[in-house]
């Protein structure tokens, strides 16, 4: 028989407050690396899901397939944006338009810039964005080359660019709401975090591949968006967001009960969930499941001395573990202990006793 | 080619729907400075400046091209009638319009015309003076370009074509001078700016080219733009994420008369005034600044502006995103703003280079002809009445290619 009490959790002020001490040693050790998800502006694609796009003026293989690639396969990649941003299709009379185009001046914004490269339109349209993508071997600056029309840079790596680069940036604006980073008011970023710094790498530079998003892209879509599957990654930069732990998303971990009894030699099953903690500032990912994450169970001074790997189930009890014994109660500790990179941080750690005996 | 279209203007609305959009006196921005006014100076004339050498080009065959789409001599040039012509509202008649076809030839008209130009590919139009148009085609070792001076009407060029030094490619016409500018590819410098005579090929150095910018990073190109009136000119270095500050010059001297702020880029002027914006694909602010001074006279954050000029009285017509609807805002150089609301459809893109002071083309997707190409090669347009804020759909047509 099994008794249960109360589901334990730690109260969401003792999170508060942790994450605060954890913010100001983090400023105190001058840890000033700007670590937070890109800022997006929302989207309303109505429903559309894929979102589709069409070409005007393609000049041939070496660029309609790259960028179909980069739209297709790379825009929501797992391993680099598991968000639940609409996916892109080519297709015919697609809302999207990517234009190569031979204009001299950019075609997007206001101001005449004759040393644009690409750019996006309509960004506040939702579906019905324009990328533009310069044709440098028609009327623009001689000796600029998209790497990918010859597989090589003819002029030298300083004046060429990696088309599939410049795809993943616009697709940043058109279908993300990103702004430019290390423009105006929105700082500079690592390279590695990002790729829409305003300035687009050329081929040799760091940055200038891969051409997927980076973490802090990922983040910013994923607290957009949400995660397209619970069980992949999240973006390893939400260690700067409100209520963020030291190395990223706080999780968390359930018990439902905190206090067992069983007759000696049968085993109790305790359940509970691992999820990420519900802070307004976590958007669409606070009470996600953490799937395919461990809890692991520390029995008195024994460290990790099981574990239950969670499911995606929403919003019940996530994970499941039988315990066993006689003649003896133990302290259980629940954890979930993050791992480099996961975007996640170390989760609360709930108590529970199991006692066995032959009372029962 | 079934032409549908019918002469439509602002008056004469047979097939135009008007809308009336919400008129809003009142919205402020902040003002800085009291409006002012533009100096009325003299008209533009050819800078006073030093000619540089220019390399008269061969000249081609002269052979007279009349005939709707038949090749002309003049490097490739060809020209056509369209068989008919929207009528065009009268502030309009004349504005340049460029377009690529599929094949990369560059069409190139003027509203109310039915004369039409194809200019081969890789050859970019610097600025139409009268009928004459100036064209630019970078030579293949990037260090000059030839530039040509064709007839709108048939096609030949007018006088032989030149050789300027640089990569000219984008231009900016005041009275019958063409200013002109691009890239320097050989030493990622400042690739200057030149002043063309359209009369007579002269050409004169306005800011001398530079191997090697300050603190230049290895793209360096130049804007060019001009107020409505053709006074002034403002021109200023460009890399690929945008361009800042800015020479300011006064083209009744061709002499560089000042210097704009460079926390911006100038997205247009008038003879008193520049719109500068902030840099990127994303635009974070506008301000209008005085050009005499620098002060600024209002600054607005606005997420996204698709599209502004500035009319020569200071006036800031802009289309903007608010509250996720199209907007456009015709701003006082004090800071008061009337505001049309009412945009219909899919939200435009403001086409500068075909407005005018008193009304506003609207199109779809950038600067003409966006994606508003239809498959019979007609780019349909609405106006904006900027006094009245009323709207007429579909108010002109231009067929881009003048072939059936």
């Amino acid at each position: 028989m099994i008794r249960r009490s109360f589901r334990v959790r730690a109260s969401l002020a003792a999170i508060a407050s942790l994450s605060g001490a954890l913010a100001a040693l983090l400023i105190a050790a001058g840890a000033a690396a700007a670590h937070d998800p890109i800022p997006t502006h929302a989207r309303n694609f109505h429903g559309n899901n894929p979102v589709t796009f069409h070409f005007v003026s393609s000049p041939g293989p070496w660029y309609s397939s790259e960028v179909i690639a980069v739209a297709e396969t790379n825009f929501r990649a797992l391993n680099s944006n598991n968000s639940r941003v609409p996916t892109l299709s080519n297709a015919t009379g697609g809302t999207g338009t990517v234009i190569y185009s031979s204009a001299a001046n950019s075609p997007c914004n206001t101001n005449p810039n004759p040393a644009w490269l690409q750019c996006t339109s309509n960004i506040n349209q939702n579906e019905y964005w324009t990328i533009y993508i310069r044709n440098l071997s028609s009327g623009g600056p001689s000796g600029w080359d998209w790497y990918e029309k010859t597989g090589s840079c003819p002029s030298g790596t300083s004046s060429c660019w990696y088309l599939k680069r410049a795809m993943i940036h616009e697709l940043g604006h058109a279908m993300l709401g990103f702004p430019d980073m290390c423009l105006g008011s929105q700082p500079c970023r690592s390279e590695d975090d990002t790729v829409m710094n305003e300035t687009d790498p050329h081929v040799g530079l760091n940055g200038s591949t891969p051409f997927i998003y980076r973490k802090c892209d990922e983040a910013g879509s994923q607290l957009q968006w949400n995660v397209i599957s619970y069980s992949n990654e999240y973006g390893d930069c939400f260690d700067h967001i409100e209520h963020a732990g030291a190395t990223g998303l706080t999780a968390n971990v359930d018990v439902t009960g905190s206090t067992f009894f069983q007759c000696n030699g049968q085993s109790v099953p305790v359940s509970g969930r691992l999820e990420v903690w519900d802070f307004d500032s976590y958007g669409p990912l606070g009470g996600n499941p953490l799937e395919g994450r461990v809890v692991w169970f520390n029995r008195g001074a024994t460290t990790n001395y099981t574990s239950a790997t969670a499911t995606g189930v929403s919003p019940t009890d996530n994970w499941t573990k039988s315990f066993g014994g006689s003649n003896v109660t133990y302290t259980f500790t629940a954890h979930f202990d993050s791992a480099p990179g996961d975007g996640l941080a170390d989760s609360d750690r709930p108590t529970f006793t199991i006692t066995w005996s032959n009372q029962c | 080619m079934a032409r549908v279209s019918v002469a439509v203007g602002l008056v004469v609305a047979s097939a135009a729907v008007i809308l009336v959009g919400t008129t809003v006196i009142g919205l402020m921005r902040a003002p800085l400075l009291p409006a002012g006014s533009a100096s009325a100076g003299p008209a533009a004339s050819a800078p006073a400046v030093t000619p540089i050498p220019s390399t008269a080009m061969p000249q081609s065959s002269e052979a007279a091209a009349t005939a709707p789409g038949v090749d002309t001599s003049g490097g490739g040039v060809s020209v056509s009638q369209a068989s008919t012509i929207d009528a065009i509202p009268a502030p309009l008649a004349g504005k340049p319009w460029t377009a690529t076809a599929a094949d990369g030839t560059v069409l190139m008209g003027l509203l109310g015309n039915p004369a039409r130009v194809r200019l081969p590919e890789g050859r970019n139009v610097l600025g139409t003076v009268g009928s004459v148009v100036v064209s630019a085609q970078v030579a293949p070792n990037g260090t000059s370009s030839t530039v040509s001076f064709s007839s709108l009407e048939s096609g030949v060029d007018v006088f032989k074509p030149i050789a300027v030094p640089g990569q000219l490619f984008v231009g900016a016409v005041a009275g019958t001078m063409v200013y002109a500018t691009g890239f320097d590819a050989t030493s990622s410098g400042d690739p200057g700016l030149v002043a063309i005579s359209a009369t007579d090929g002269t050409v004169v150095t306005v800011i001398e080219a530079r191997p090697q910018v300050e603190d230049g990073g290895p793209v360096v190109a130049r804007s060019v733009l001009t107020s409505p009136s053709g006074r002034t000119i403002v021109s200023a270095l460009c890399r690929p994420e945008g361009c800042a500050g800015g020479a300011i010059i006064d083209t009744s001297t061709g002499k560089v008369a000042g210097a704009l702020p460079e926390d911006g880029g100038a997205s247009a002027i008038s003879d008193a005034y520049a719109l500068l914006r902030s840099g990127g694909d994303v635009t974070t602010w506008v301000e209008l600044v005085a050009l005499k001074g620098g002060e600024v006279a209002w600054r607005e954050d606005a997420e996204e502006i698709d599209g502004a000029y500035v009319t020569d009285a200071g006036e800031v017509v802009m289309l903007l995103s608010r509250d996720g609807a199209a907007v456009v805002d015709v701003v006082s150089p004090n800071g008061k703003a009337r505001s049309f609301k009412n945009v219909p459809g899919r939200a435009p893109s403001l086409w500068t280079v075909q407005s005018s002071d008193d009304l506003a083309v609207l199109g779809l997707d950038g600067a003409f002809p966006g994606n508003a190409i239809g498959e019979d090669g007609l780019v349909t347009a609405d106006v904006l009445d900027l006094k009245m804020l009323q709207i007429s759909k579909g108010a002109f047509s231009v067929d881009l290619d003048g072939q059936p």
